[in-house]
């Protein structure tokens, strides 16, 4: 459980969308309410992009078996969030995420990762980085390292887990 | 009528005449035939599926014909002694003859032979098979005239009146040879009586005790006695001039015999033993059956009459071997008739159906073939049912009795197979190199095979022979056919043999896995990426000695072809590796290699189409017989030999005794000998090694030597210690004492080119680079008088030396070792060195050893030049430099860039991956095809002596002067199998999840699919004068696959480099443009950070463990002297933020140990850091992923499962 924790999980959009939030952890995902999550990692076309400057910039990426919203912040060198970091730093991570918004484009195919967050008792992703994918084959790669992945270790509830967890598996 | 009269008489002669097989057979029609029944003429054709089109029907004439002539027993002939032959003569002339299933009463008769075979027989006969007869009309009115023969002449009788004694009624069991007993007499000394001996079981039934033997006489030849049950076992001597009738008594075994007028005696068999038996007299009668029919046999016991002795078996001869020591029974029997007393009529054909009886059946249990043996003993008998139809030579044993033959006869039946196979494969293999008196020996004589059989078999496979009476009355008690409980020794293989049984091995592996793909032979189906392409790797399969118990002979000779050492005998070569191979090896001696690898490499595409052989290459077939597997010329394997000489057993003494080496340590004896020390090979040139073309005489190929300006002098009075047993190494090494000596006070080392010819390709090809060498010193030799030039003709003698101390402990051991090198060395002899000698050589050596371009074992400790990383020019730089490393990979590569700028003409390259040090370093080469050493491969450790380093860093290149060396051949596949699995299967499985890791071992090779989530510590270091100029001691980045998180670790440059984003622009991943955009320039970032550690010398970047969203940003800085520049930190903080968000990644490393977990926690104490709670990976290989391959691994893995 603890070692997905800080990991960026693959999933395709149906399962990432029926992700839930956990009951007994206020800022953690849950999977099929047994293993806990934070980060997430898609890839698909972006299908949607709106951007508020300055402020953020909202898209949709649309994997095939469906669409998750995502969420990139722009906001950094006004935000009272990254106040307490150095201004320089601030400015790095700021120009890096303008960079990124850049990337964004409708019809484009993009690996991103980020934050499973809730907004307004929405899932969404919280975005970190964003690469464009040139590659034809990356996507069907992604969908099966997902399939791999849920297979392999997503789906396996850790036996040291509680029996709540077990129960909602079941 | 007119059918009869169109049927031509043709006489004896006119068939001798022919000189030609021939068949009066075929064109005979139903009418003709008369008499007799027979299955003859439809005789299918013994098949033989390997040969279909190699056996001859025989030819018939056009025209039916008639033989007309007397059948008779053997008449004693010049042209044949083979007592089991019968006579057929008409007026013109005499031929040997057999007959179906022979009629007693046409003994003496005339008769007409109205189907035939005719064939030649050597010298200067013929051979008639008389298939049916029939009576001469004119004899068809004397048949009721006898009904029995005397058997002391061939006179017919007709014997009714006279009342006879000891009368003899019964089954046939066996035979005996013709065998001559010396007899005494009292006038003329002693003669020799001839006689052969029979087996028949009687009946005791009433009839047949009863004193009437007129009644039973009456009976039996009225055939009326078919209640008789055959039980009881007598034996009768046919001696004197009863013994003419052989050829008649040994064709009837199996049947029934009527013979009376016998004597009971007892005689004399020697060694004090005695049997009483039955003798034939002047008035013995054999009696014959009035029914011509043939009787049915009842009351007889067909399953093994004795131990050990079985019965009969019908089949048809399928080969004829070893001048008829052999018969092949369909296919699957060995028959073995090596009794030279055993004489078998010529009928026995290939083609022709046989039946064997009274034989031992034995197995002989040989490793490398399954095979049953017929053992023939004094009782056993051939006899021919079927005559065959095929143009197949006469059955025509050899009559002289060699020592050969007679070492072969005292042997049990498997070891009498086994020197036969000896006997075959040793003519083959030295036919032309020694003679076949030298191979086979003489009456008086031991050959080669009877030497090296007598050395190999155990005492256990020898018996006595006790001779033909004894061992037919007591045959038992003569130990004939026992069993006996040994291994037999391993076959000595003709080397075209081999090869093709090891090709065979290979392809039919090959299929075998193809087959089993669940079971996932991956490493061997396995690829090797590079520059974002897979690249097919050889397969390999390693075939032991010991699996395959065949043992080799054979010399050792340097191709002319390829300049590569061989074992070769006259049916094949094949490449061999000898690492101790000692200098002393000579063309002239057969080596005996008992303990050997051999290894089999191919590309399983070329493979694809090769099918297996439907014929086992080490069957006593194909060693008897001459074998040539149709593969052979095609180039599609590589093959060759891996052995110690240590483990060859030398036999030297037994298999050639021309032996000079002992000559060549004569040598040794006294006089002074330069002191080299061997620099370099330079590989042998593509120009002048074609693909098709010998290698001309005048080429020559060099070294390059150090010679010491003192000599070492051996004096006559100094003591030669032969030392027996130095790491068991049989061959003879001396020990020498030395004094050196000062040539020249002022002189200094030379350098010299040593010049070889193609006659001393064997002294280079024994020469290693670092080794000393020893080279006796001749008034105003071409070392002392040449300046920088010498040329080594086939007589001077390179003696390889290894320095040697009287105290060999502590302090000295480490002198020699700084001495000798710790490579592996097998010296042809030992210098003992005064320790005052030794400290002097070791500070002369020293000096010298700088001329030596030692390997290096970690390309950190190359040296660059600065300023060389300009980007996208790979131009080679620096000295030339060695590299040892075991080879990973080998493929064609096109690395444009050298090979155009550096090497004019070149298109077609090789890349070779070489792991050194734990990191991967690629060496291109553009070497021809014989620069390559027998063995290198993938797998292999070799030694890579004057290499170019290019500005990438971690690539080489060969120079057309470079040599390499392999220093280990894979001889083990596990071994075999770990190392692919470092490189190669790791790209054709899907890649490993972080989550699986636990479930491996350490050191494990592993290979993930994976995003840079995090830096967790990274150390830069200014390299002044190292390239590259920016160095990573250490760095640990946290990888993040979706499955899990762990640390890898690495202190690899390139690594580094691509994890943070800075290496190779492009290259090998043509989608990663779209980054250029939101950085600047690597270029620029490195010569940035080259700025910046001008400065401080070294940086470290700390993380302090947090994994949070910005945790690249959350780092701390420290400079070596000092805080780093704010705007120097944002740099650097801005390259970490690029390689967390930069894409996926290879990842090859290796899960590490415990104790490289300690080694890590040690130096992150120093930093005061401590190990993050995850697995740790020690990342050797960083690459870009092949996409389309992985899905299509993760696919199949998913479908499986």
């Amino acid at each position: 459980m603890d070692a997905l924790h800080n990991t960026h999980v693959k999933l395709l959009a149906f399962d990432f969308l029926s992700l839930t939030s956990s009951a007994s952890h206020p800022n953690a995902i849950c999977r099929r309410g047994t293993i806990l999550l934070s980060r997430g990692e898609t890839l698909g076309i972006v299908t949607s992009r709106e951007y508020k400057p300055d402020r953020f910039l909202r898209f949709t990426i649309d994997d095939g078996t469906g669409c998750i919203p995502c969420v990139l912040w722009v906001n950094q060198l006004t935000s009272p969030y990254h106040s307490r970091r150095s201004p320089p730093d601030v400015r790095l991570i700021a120009e890096s995420a303008r960079n990124f918004a850049t990337l964004i484009q409708i019809g484009l195919s993009a690996r991103v990762r980020g934050k499973i967050t809730m907004y307004r008792g929405k899932l969404q992703l919280t975005v970190s980085d964003v690469v464009v994918e040139r590659d034809p084959n990356a996507e069907t790669l992604h969908w099966l390292q997902c399939i791999r992945l849920a297979r392999k270790c997503y789906d396996i509830v850790p036996p040291s887990l509680p029996p709540m967890y077990r129960k909602a598996d079941g | 009528m007119e059918v009869e009269s169109s049927v031509k008489l043709i006489s004896v002669s006119d068939l001798l005449h022919r000189l030609r097989a021939l068949t009066g057979a075929s064109l005979l029609s139903p009418i003709n035939s008369v008499r007799r029944p027979t299955l003859s003429i439809d005789t299918p054709q013994p098949s033989d599926p390997q040969n279909p089109n190699n056996h001859k029907i025989l030819k018939p004439l056009s025209y039916p014909t008639v033989l007309v002539g007397t059948l008779n027993l053997t008449v004693p002939s010049s042209s044949c002694s083979n007592s089991s032959c019968l006579t057929f003569s008409d007026h013109s002339a005499a031929v040997c003859c057999d007959i179906l299933d022979i009629d007693l009463r046409i003994v003496g008769q005339r008769i007409r032979v109205v189907a035939w075979n005719f064939l030649a027989l050597k010298p200067h006969g013929g051979y008639l098979e008389i298939i049916r007869w029939s009576l001469d009309e004119s004899e068809e009115n004397s048949i009721p005239k006898f009904n029995a023969f005397y058997l002391n002449s061939v006179i017919p009788t007709y014997e009714e009146t006279i009342i006879p004694r000891h009368s003899i009624y019964g089954l046939l069991e066996s035979v005996s040879p013709v065998s001559n007993v010396p007899c005494t007499t009292n006038k003329t000394g002693t003669r020799n009586i001839k006689g052969f001996l029979a087996e028949i079981t009687i009946c005791e039934c009433q009839l047949c005790c009863s004193r009437d033997k007129v009644m039973l006489l009456h009976h039996i030849t009225r055939e009326q006695s078919n209640s008789h049950k055959f039980s009881k076992s007598i034996v009768l001597y046919f001696c004197g001039s009863s013994w003419i009738w052989y050829p008649a008594i040994s064709r009837l075994v199996g049947g029934i015999l009527f013979i009376s007028g016998m004597k009971k005696k007892m005689v004399f068999l020697g060694e004090g033993k005695s049997l009483m038996m039955y003798v034939t007299t002047e008035k013995s009668i054999l009696h014959l059956p009035i029914s011509k029919s043939k009787r049915a046999i009842n009351g007889r016991n067909i399953a093994i009459r004795e131990k050990g002795l079985f019965s009969a078996y019908t089949g048809s001869i399928t080969g004829v071997y070893m001048q008829g020591m052999v018969i092949e029974l369909d296919q699957k029997v060995l028959l073995l008739l090596t009794d030279h007393q055993l004489l078998m009529p010529h009928s026995l054909r290939v083609g022709a159906t046989v039946t064997v009886r009274n034989f031992h059946l034995e197995d002989p249990k040989f490793a490398w073939t399954k095979v049953k043996i017929f053992g023939s003993c004094y009782k056993t008998s051939i006899r021919v049912n079927i005559f065959s139809p095929i143009e197949s030579g006469c059955y025509q044993p050899l009559e002289s009795r060699s020592l050969l033959r007679k070492f072969i006869e005292s042997l049990a039946f498997s070891a009498r197979l086994w020197v036969l196979l000896v006997v075959s494969s040793l003519k083959k293999k030295f036919s032309g190199v020694l003679s076949e008196m030298e191979i086979l020996g003489s009456k008086h004589i031991e050959g080669l095979v009877q030497k090296y059989s007598s050395s190999c078999l155990p005492l256990s496979v020898f018996r006595f022979r006790h001779g033909i009476l004894t061992e037919y009355c007591q045959h038992e008690s003569c130990g004939c056919g026992k069993l006996i409980d040994y291994t037999p020794p391993k076959l000595v293989v003709p080397i075209s043999n081999l090869i093709s049984q090891c090709e065979d091995i290979f392809i039919k592996r090959l299929y075998t896995s193809e087959k089993d793909k669940d079971y996932n032979m991956s490493p061997k189906y396995s690829n090797v990426l590079c520059g974002g392409k897979s690249h097919d790797q050889p397969i390999r399969t390693i075939l032991k000695s010991e699996d395959m118990n065949v043992v080799l002979l054979g010399s050792l000779k340097i191709s002319e072809y390829s300049g590569r050492l061989q074992l070769v005998d006259a049916t094949g070569s094949i490449d061999i590796v000898i690492p101790d191979l000692p200098s002393v090896w000579s063309i002239k001696d057969i080596y005996e290699i008992n303990d050997f690898s051999v290894v089999i490499e191919g590309f399983p595409q070329q493979l694809q189409h090769l099918q297996s052989l439907n014929n086992d290459p080490f069957s006593c077939k194909n060693i008897f017989n001459h074998f040539q597997s149709s593969r052979r010329k095609q180039k599609q394997f590589t093959i060759y030999i891996y052995c110690f000489m240590r483990d060859t057993k030398s036999r030297n003494h037994i298999l050639c005794p021309k032996t000079d080496k002992e000559e060549k340590y004569k040598e040794l004896e006294n006089g002074s000998f330069h002191l080299l020390l061997l620099l370099h090979k330079f590989p042998l040139q593509k120009k002048f090694a074609g693909d098709n073309g010998v290698i001309s005489n005048n080429l020559s190929v060099y070294a390059e030597a150090v010679v010491f300006p003192w000599n070492l002098v051996l004096k006559k009075e100094t003591d030669l210690l032969e030392l027996n047993s130095i790491e068991d190494y049989q061959e003879k090494i001396k020990l020498l004492n030395c004094i050196v000596t000062n040539m020249q006070e002022n002189s200094s080392c030379k350098k010299l080119l040593l010049e070889f010819k193609s006659d001393g390709f064997w002294k280079y090809e024994l020469l290693k680079i670092g080794g000393y060498y020893l080279i006796k010193h001749h008034e105003k030799d071409l070392v002392c008088t040449s300046k920088d030039f010498t040329f080594v003709n086939s007589k001077s003698h390179l003696w390889n030396v290894l320095f040697t101390a009287d105290d060999v402990a502590g302090p000295t051991c480490d002198n020699l070792n700084t001495i000798n090198g710790c490579q592996e060395i097998f010296p042809d002899i030992y210098i003992n060195l005064s320790l005052d000698h030794l400290s002097f050589l070791q500070v002369k050596l020293k000096e010298l050893k700088q001329d030596l371009i030692q390997p290096i074992k970690s390309m950190k400790e190359i040296s660059f030049n600065s300023s060389l990383m300009v980007s996208g020019v790979n131009l080679p730089k620096g000295d030339l430099l060695s590299v040892k490393g075991l080879v990973v990979g080998v493929h064609n590569s096109s690395h444009q860039i050298f090979h155009h700028r550096i090497f004019h003409g070149v298109t077609n390259g090789v890349c070779i991956h070489v792991l050194i040090d734990h990191n991967v370093v690629k060496v291109y080469s553009n070497l021809s095809e014989h620069s390559y050493p027998v063995g290198f491969g993938p797998g292999v450790e070799a030694t890579f002596y004057r290499v170019l380093l290019t500005s990438e860093g971690d690539v080489l290149k060969l120079t057309p002067a470079s040599f390499i060396e392999v220093n280990s051949t894979i001889i083990n596949e596990l071994k075999d199998t770990s190392i692919m699995e470092t490189t190669s299967s790791l790209a054709n499985n899907p890649a490993t999840l972080i989550s699986e890791m636990i479930h491996f071992s350490d050191h494990k090779h592993i290979r993930l699919h994976c995003k840079v989530m995090a830096i967790y510590v990274l150390v830069m270091e200014n390299n002044n004068e190292l390239l590259p100029r920016v160095k990573f001691p250490l760095a640990g980045f946290v990888i993040d696959d979706g499955s899990s998180t762990c640390c890898c670790w690495t202190d690899n440059e390139r690594v580094v480099m691509l994890l943070l984003g800075l290496h190779e622009e492009g290259q090998g991943q043509p989608w990663k443009r779209c980054r250029k955009s939101l950085f600047k320039s690597n270029k620029m970032e490195m010569s940035r950070m080259r700025k910046i550690l001008d400065q401080h010398g070294s940086v470290v970047i700390k993380n302090s463990g947090s994994l949070s969203e910005y945790s690249c940003i959350d780092v701390k800085l420290s400079g070596s002297s000092g805080s780093v520049k704010e705007s120097d930190e944002q740099f650097l903080k801005s390259l970490l933020l690029q390689a967390c968000s930069i894409n996926t990644w290879n990842v090859v490393g290796s899960v590490l140990d415990s104790e490289g977990v300690n080694e890590l926690y040690e130096r992150l104490r120093k930093l005061d850091m401590v190990m993050l709670p995850m697995r740790n990976l020690w990342v050797s290989q960083v690459s870009y992923l092949d996409t389309m391959n992985e899905a299509r691994s993760i696919l199949q893995q998913l479908l499986k499962s």
